[in-house]
C-alpha cells in the first residue's frame, strides 16, 4: 500500500505544480479572516471581548487562515463531474478505490501551501505583542492529531455530498448550502466562544467546529486536559459517522452509476 | 472453461426527462418522469481462452453497454456475467488485475503530465515488479513504436499518439481479457493499421482474449474470425465471420479488364453486371460458379486482368440489419 500512496502522491505533486499559479490564486479568496480580524480589533478597542484579549483575535484569525488552508478540501465538484460525466469509468478499471486517488491529490497539494502559510503563524506573534500559540511538544502533538483528524473530516463529509450526485444532479448546491452553515457553526467568521452560550454548546455537537475551531483552539492553548480529550472523542465519532456513511453511499451509488462516455 | 459467460443479460437505463421551462422543472421535483431505454436486451454468448471476437452492430445497439457491464463499470439488470469467473460489477481487485477496457476517447492518462507518469502510477497499483515493468515497458514501446512519446505531456500529444499512450497504460499490466470498444476511432489509416496490428501481435503472444467493437470492418476482418451481431440490444448473428460472408452474400465479384470494349448485353449470360466502364468490367456470379464463370471470361475474351473478390464487408453487415439475417443463421433463437 506504501507504494501506491506514493505513486498517488508523486502524481498530485506535479498535478499542483502544473497548476502552482491558479493554487496561489485561490489562497489570496480565503482572506476573509484577516477581515474579520480588523473588525473584531476595532469593535473591542483594546478592550476583551469575552475571553477574546485583541491579541488573541490576531491569533485566532491568522491560525484560521492556516488551519482552513490545511483542512481544505476541493474535490466536490471533480467528484460531482466524474459522476454525472463518465469520468470516474478509468478510476474504477483501477484495482484501487478511487477515494485514495482523491485523498493523494487532495494532500500532495499542501506542502505547496506551506511556504505562504507557516510565515503568517510566526509574522502575527512578531507584530502583535501578545498575540502567539502553546508550542509545547505534547500541545504541538494534540493540535496536529487534530488537524489530521479535523481533515479527515472535512474530506468524507466533502465526499458523501459529492457521491450524492449519484441520485440528484444539484450535488455541489448542496454543498454550498452546508458550506454557509459551515461559516457560522465551525467557528471560521466569529469565533464559536463569542456566540450566544445556547449557540456555542448546540455548536459543540455538530460536526462543523471539529473541522476548524477545535485544532484552532489546541493550537492556542484554549483547550487542554479532560476538555481536549472529549472533544477528540467527538471528533472521532463524526469521522466515524461519516465514513460508515461514504460506505454506504458508496456501495448503493456505484449500482446507479451509469458510466456515461463513449 | 469460457474468458468470457454472458446469460441472458439485460441493462437497462432510467432516463429523466423533465419538460423545458419553469414550469417543466418544477412539474418534475413533484413526479419525475422517467423512460426506460433497452440498451441491452437479453443477450447470451460465451468466449473461450484466446479468442479474438467482433462485436458489430449499428450505433446505438448496445456494444459499449455490454462492454462496461463486461469490465464492472455497470451493474447488470438482469443476467448473469462471468469474466474469468469473477463476477464483474463486484469489482474485485483479483478481477480488475487481469482485464482492461480501452475506449477511444480522453481516458485514464493525467492531462498535465507526461505519459510515463501514469504508467508509473499503473506500475504502483497493479504491483507490477521492476523487471517485469521494464520488460513489459520495452515491448510495448517497440509494438506501439513509442519512441519518446512518454516523456512529452499527454495534452501536447496528436490523438494518434495518445492512442498509443492510453494503449501502453490499459496493456502495462498484461491483462488477459481485453475489451476494446471502437480503439481505432479518429486515428488516419496507417495509425489504424498499426494497432490493428498491435492488437494481433498482442493476442498471439500472451494468448488473450479480445472483445472488439469497430466502425471499421478492416479492422474486425482483419483480427476476429468470429463476430457476434447485436441490433436494438437483441442478438441476431453469433458465429465465424466467413460462414456469415457466405450465407448473406452468396456470391463473389469478378472484375475483368478487357482488351477492348464491350456491349453489356454480351456480358449478361455471365452474371449480374455491377459496372461496366469501358474495358472495366465488374459481374456478380454465385460464389459456386465462380471459378468456371472466370474461365469462360478468359476464354471468350481478350483479357488484360482478372481478380475475383468478395463484397465489402459493411454491405454484408448492411444486408444483416436490414433482415437478411434470418435465412442466414439458423444456429441463432
Ligand atoms: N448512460 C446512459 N444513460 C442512458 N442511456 C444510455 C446511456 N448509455 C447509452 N445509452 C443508450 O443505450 C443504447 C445503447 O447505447 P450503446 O451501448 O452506447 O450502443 P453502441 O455502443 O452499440 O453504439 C442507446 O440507445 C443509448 O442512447
Ligand atoms: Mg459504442
Amino acid at each position: 500500500m506504501w507504494h501506491k500512496w506514493w505513486a498517488l502522491f508523486r502524481a498530485g505533486w506535479g498535478n499542483a505544480l502544473a497548476y502552482r499559479a491558479e493554487i496561489f490564486i485561490w489562497m489570496l479568496t480565503g482572506t476573509l479572516p484577516l477581515v474579520m480580524m480588523s473588525v473584531w480589533l476595532s469593535v473591542a478597542g483594546g478592550e476583551a471581548v469575552g475571553s477574546f484579549q485583541p491579541a488573541d483575535f490576531v491569533s485566532y484569525y491568522l491560525g484560521g487562515i492556516f488551519v482552513r488552508q490545511m483542512v481544505g478540501v476541493w474535490i466536490v465538484w471533480d467528484l460531482e463531474r466524474a459522476i454525472r460525466l463518465g469520468e470516474l469509468s478509468p478510476k474504477l478499471l483501477r484495482p484501487i478505490n478511487p477515494i485514495y486517488e482523491y485523498m493523494a491529490e487532495n494532500l500532495a497539494a499542501k506542502p505547496m501551501r506551506l511556504p505562504v502559510l507557516l510565515p503568517l503563524l510566526v509574522l502575527g506573534p512578531l507584530l502583535y505583542p501578545g498575540a502567539g500559540y502553546e508550542l509545547s511538544p505534547a500541545n504541538v502533538l494534540a493540535f496536529l492529531v487534530t488537524l489530521a483528524l479535523a481533515w479527515l473530516l472535512y474530506f468524507f463529509i466533502q465526499y458523501c455530498i459529492g457521491l450524492l450526485a449519484f441520485w440528484m444532479s444539484q450535488a455541489t448546491s448542496l454543498w454550498q448550502a452546508w458550506f454557509h452553515l459551515w461559516l457560522v457553526f465551525s467557528g471560521y467568521l466569529i469565533p464559536l466562544d463569542l456566540f450566544p452560550p445556547l449557540v456555542t454548546r448546540l455548536s459543540a455537537w455538530l460536526p462543523f467546529r471539529y473541522t476548524f475551531a477545535l485544532p484552532l483552539e489546541v493550537l492556542m492553548g484554549r483547550l487542554g486536559g479532560t476538555v481536549l480529550v472529549h472533544q477528540v472523542a467527538i471528533q472521532v465519532a463524526w469521522v466515524l459517522f461519516f465514513v460508515a456513511l461514504y460506505r454506504m453511499l458508496w456501495s448503493r451509488g456505484l449500482r446507479r452509476y451509469s458510466a456515461v462516455g463513449a | 472453461m469460457y474468458h468470457i459467460e454472458v446469460r441472458h443479460l439485460k441493462k437497462y437505463y432510467e432516463v429523466h426527462h423533465k419538460a423545458p421551462g419553469f414550469w417543466g422543472s418544477l412539474r418534475s421535483l413533484v413526479r419525475r418522469e422517467t423512460r426506460t431505454v433497452r440498451a441491452v436486451d437479453d443477450i447470451s454468448f460465451t468466449v473461450a481462452p484466446g479468442e479474438i471476437v467482433g462485436f458489430l452492430g449499428p450505433n446505438g445497439a448496445g456494444k459499449t453497454t455490454t462492454l462496461k457491464v463486461l469490465s464492472g463499470l455497470l451493474y447488470p439488470t438482469a443476467g448473469e456475467v462471468r469474466v474469468l469467473g469473477f463476477t464483474p460489477h463486484e469489482r474485485q481487485p483479483a478481477f480488475l488485475r487481469q482485464i482492461t477496457l480501452v475506449m477511444g476517447q480522453k481516458q485514464q492518462l493525467l492531462w498535465d503530465l507526461p505519459a510515463i507518469e501514469t504508467l508509473l502510477i499503473n506500475k504502483a497499483i497493479y504491483e507490477i515488479p521492476d523487471d517485469e515493468f521494464r520488460r513489459t515497458l520495452d515491448e510495448l514501446t517497440e509494438l506501439l513504436e513509442l519512441g519518446t512519446l512518454l516523456t512529452k505531456q499527454v495534452r501536447k500529444l496528436s490523438l494518434g499518439e495518445r492512442m498509443k499512450c492510453e494503449l501502453a497504460a490499459a496493456l502495462l499490466h498484461r491483462p488477459k481479457v481485453l475489451f476494446l470498444d471502437e480503439p481505432t476511432i479518429g486515428l488516419d489509416v496507417t495509425m489504424q493499421a498499426k494497432v490493428r496490428q498491435f492488437i494481433a501481435e498482442y493476442n498471439a503472444r500472451y494468448g488473450a482474449t479480445v472483445l472488439l467493437t469497430s466502425h471499421y470492418m478492416a479492422d474486425v476482418a482483419a483480427l476476429a474470425k468470429r463476430v457476434i451481431i447485436i441490433d436494438h440490444g437483441h442478438l441476431v448473428y453469433d458465429g465465424d465471420l466467413e460462414t456469415l460472408v457466405q450465407q448473406v452474400a452468396p456470391y463473389k465479384v469478378i472484375t475483368v479488364t478487357l482488351r477492348q470494349s464491350v456491349s453489356p448485353s454480351v456480358l449478361k449470360p455471365f452474371g449480374h453486371v455491377l459496372a461496366a466502364n469501358g474495358v472495366k468490367v465488374s459481374i456478380q456470379v454465385p460464389r459456386g460458379t465462380t471459378s468456371r464463370v472466370a474461365a469462360r471470361l478468359l476464354q471468350e475474351f481478350a483479357v488484360d486482368d482478372l481478380t475475383i473478390e468478395e463484397p465489402p464487408l459493411e454491405e454484408i453487415i448492411q444486408h444483416v440489419f436490414t433482415g437478411g439475417i434470418r435465412e442466414a443463421s439458423p444456429d441463432v433463437a
